[in-house]
């Protein structure tokens, strides 16, 4: 499983099933996290608070394997949960079956009695008897806590547990054992039983953080560490860690590399072309310097070239984004509009770093388009503020971007820097890292005035045009202009003059009678090399 | 005559509810929690004057209970109503019962229905 990717939804319902030892799940990604799904007749312990989707997990098991295998399945309560209320909160849950309900493919049963008048023994005797009449391929015994309540000493679990494993291969029965209860890690009952997970639920200052973790499971390999749950009308959905699905590089995409330019032609000239195809460029800049408005022409020139674009975003809804994309002359709509370029954007607000990428990666993979694909992610803030664990974004990017290259998209993100400081500061240092190009957006406050200017930093795949230049937006979109050589220290944001008159669009001063010390007329075209610049690359 | 109802459930919550709501209407109600107990008690004594039934349940099922019921002198015309979370499932071959109460029901309703099979 590790060499191959993980299943789509749709795809993964509805293929055949794999390894006849194993027993899916259905639950998306929770089988590739196992490995393929549980072992058949294992006897599973599903530990966690009341809230953490054990229930829903032992439920969407049950009525997925009915629906895939028309098999039946067993759901055992040991606590005084109403079935009617359980039943009550499945049904709008896209898994649950009525039909199924009704026909007694699943069927739900008590043992608080038994267990209350004969003990862990009562239950087994009520177990055995419900196995040998209904033959369900799994069955889920929720509330073991129950049982752990009435004895708090190993020896008692051990044994109902063991003879619960024994009796669930006599029946050919995959077993699965929700509980709340808080002592299972490194608990003898964690011990005898074939795995182990958790379902963990979190506060992370406001936010509600649901994690799956498996900590044992015999006879196989699994995806360690937490990987990120959903609970939705769906049921659960389990979004493997990034870095850990796609952290052994498949090699890189064997199409012939070619430039992917932004149609901007001194820009493209800096670039010698453009970044390579299957390359990631960060392009920085504080509010304001155009970020979007590049990133943008970058997805329509590859539409004129016919490329597929996609603009994935956080901070501005489709129509306005055309709109503002129209206020400068880009063609944006109409490439939206003939399916080129699609615009995905995502309301910052609760979401999930794994789901995030996955989304973005299911995604081209699933289309397998036949033509080159270009991705803005406009803000990769989006994806930092999803992320709850400091020092996992630099893992995470280095996964992503490795994935990314491997399906041969050329990805240009953008990182907001911030608006009053002079120093480059790179909120995530770690982007720079993983990528193969830096392009640089800055404002500078030059004689009452504010310019824009455009640099490249970086460039680790080809050589590029170490100056920097004025980069205006205009009514007829975004264009570079010639170096902006009238100042020095442009890189702080507080450019000093250097005497030399700049042919960017700041505003003249007013001509005296005397020539000012060392003047001179440039041309566009004369590139002088400036004092400590650093030589052109080749 | 104080009429006497069987209660056969696995949930505790519901049985023990139920058996207290129907005295406190002025039943006498007794209850079982699987369906071979529900047997066991059924064969053993005075048939009770209706059976309060639900489907799902350990050891033998209600339907099950329904049909052993059907085929035992003294119990086959015992008025029988079924309890489910459920949809009712279309038996083919399976002895009908008198009404369903569909799970979560109100006392009001529960009422309503004794009252009507019990007639």
């Amino acid at each position: 499983m590790k060499d191959s990717p993980p299943p789509f939804d749709a795809e993964y319902l509805e293929a055949p099933d794999g390894d006849p030892d194993r027993i899916r799940s259905g639950i998306l990604r929770l089988d590739y996290i196992l490995k393929g799904g549980f072992l058949r007749m294992g006897t599973y312990l599903i530990h966690g608070p009341p809230g953490s989707g054990k229930t829903i997990l032992g439920n969407q098991t049950c009525f997925n394997l009915i629906r895939r295998e028309g098999v039946k399945s067993l759901y055992v309560t040991l606590m005084t949960e109403s079935h009617a209320k359980l039943v009550r909160h499945l049904r709008p849950m896209s898994f649950f079956d009525e039909a199924a309900v009704s026909a007694h493919d699943i069927v739900y049963e008590s043992a608080f009695s038994a267990l209350k008048t004969g003990g862990p023994e009562g239950v087994l005797r009520q177990l055995q008897s419900s196995l040998q009449r209904q033959k369900p391929a799994v069955l889920v015994i929720d509330g073991l806590d129950a049982i752990l309540r009435l004895h708090p000493s190993d020896q008692p679990v051990i044994e109902f547990i063991s003879a619960l494993m024994s009796l669930a291969q006599l029946h050919e029965t995959t077993v699965l054992l929700c509980t709340t209860a808080t002592r299972t890690s490194g608990s003898a009952e964690a011990a005898v039983v074939d795995g182990v997970i958790e379902l963990s639920l979190e506060l992370l200052g406001p936010r509600t953080m649901r994690e799956l973790t498996v900590h044992k499971f015999r006879g196989s390999d699994f995806l360690p560490g937490k990987h990120e749950v959903e609970i939705t009308d769906r049921g659960i959905q389990i979004h493997p860690r990034t870095e850990i699905q796609f952290g052994d590089p498949q090699g890189t995409a064997m199409e012939e590399r070619v430039r992917m330019g932004f149609g901007v032609p001194s820009f493209d000239a800096m670039l010698h072309g453009g970044p390579l195809s299957g390359s990631a460029t960060a392009l920085l800049g504080a509010p304001g310097t155009g970020k979007t408005f590049l990133g943008l022409s970058f997805l329509i020139e590859g539409a004129k070239r016919g490329h597929h674009g996609i603009y994935y975003g956080f901070y501005e809804p489709p129509p306005r984004l055309i709109e503002k994309a129209e206020s400068i002359g880009l063609s944006l709509r109409e490439h939206v509009e003939s399916g080129a370029i699609e615009l995905m954007w995502q309301p910052p607000l609760e979401l999930y770093l794994d789901a995030l990428a996955e989304e973005l990666l299911e995604k081209i993979r699933r289309e397998q388009r036949p033509e080159r694909t270009r991705l803005f992610i406009d803000g990769i803030e989006g994806f930092r503020a999803a992320n709850p664990y400091p020092g996992r974004m630099g893992r995470f990017l280095s996964a992503f971007t490795n994935q990314l290259r491997t399906l041969d998209v050329t990805t240009l993100v953008s990182e907001e820097l911030a608006l009053f400081k002079s120093e480059v500061d790179m909120p995530n240092s770690e982007l720079g890292n993983v990528v193969e190009s830096i392009v640089l957006l800055r404002l500078l406050e030059y004689r009452s005035q504010l310019h824009r200017l455009v640099s490249v930093m970086k460039m680790r795949e080809s050589g590029y045009d170490t100056s920097i230049r004025g980069f205006a937006i205009t009514p007829e979109g975004v264009r570079v202009d010639d170096t902006f050589e009238a100042a020095e220290a442009l890189l702080t944001g507080h450019a000093r003059s250097s005497g030399v008159p700049s042919t960017s669009r700041a505003p003249e001063r007013p001509k005296s009678t005397k020539p000012s010390a060392g003047s001179r007329k440039r041309t566009p075209s004369k590139k002088s090399k400036r004092a400590g610049a650093p030589g052109r690359r080749k | 005559m104080t009429a006497r109802i069987l209660v056969v459930d696995d949930e505790p919550d519901i049985a023990e509810v139920v058996q207290s709501v129907l005295e406190a209407a002025g039943y006498d109600a007794s209850i079982c929690s699987n369906g071979q107990q529900a047997i066991d008690l059924l064969g053993a004594g005075t048939p009770p004057d209706l059976v309060l039934l639900d489907v799902m349940m350990p050891y033998k099922n209600g339907y099950e209970v329904l049909d052993w019921m059907r085929e035992h002198d003294g119990l086959s015309t015992t008025p029988v109503v079924m309890m489910s979370a459920a949809v009712p499932e279309k038996r083919e071959g399976g002895h009908p019962w008198d009404a369903f109460l569909r799970k979560p029901f109100t006392l009001e309703q529960l009422e309503k229905t004794i009252r009507g099979a019990l007639r």
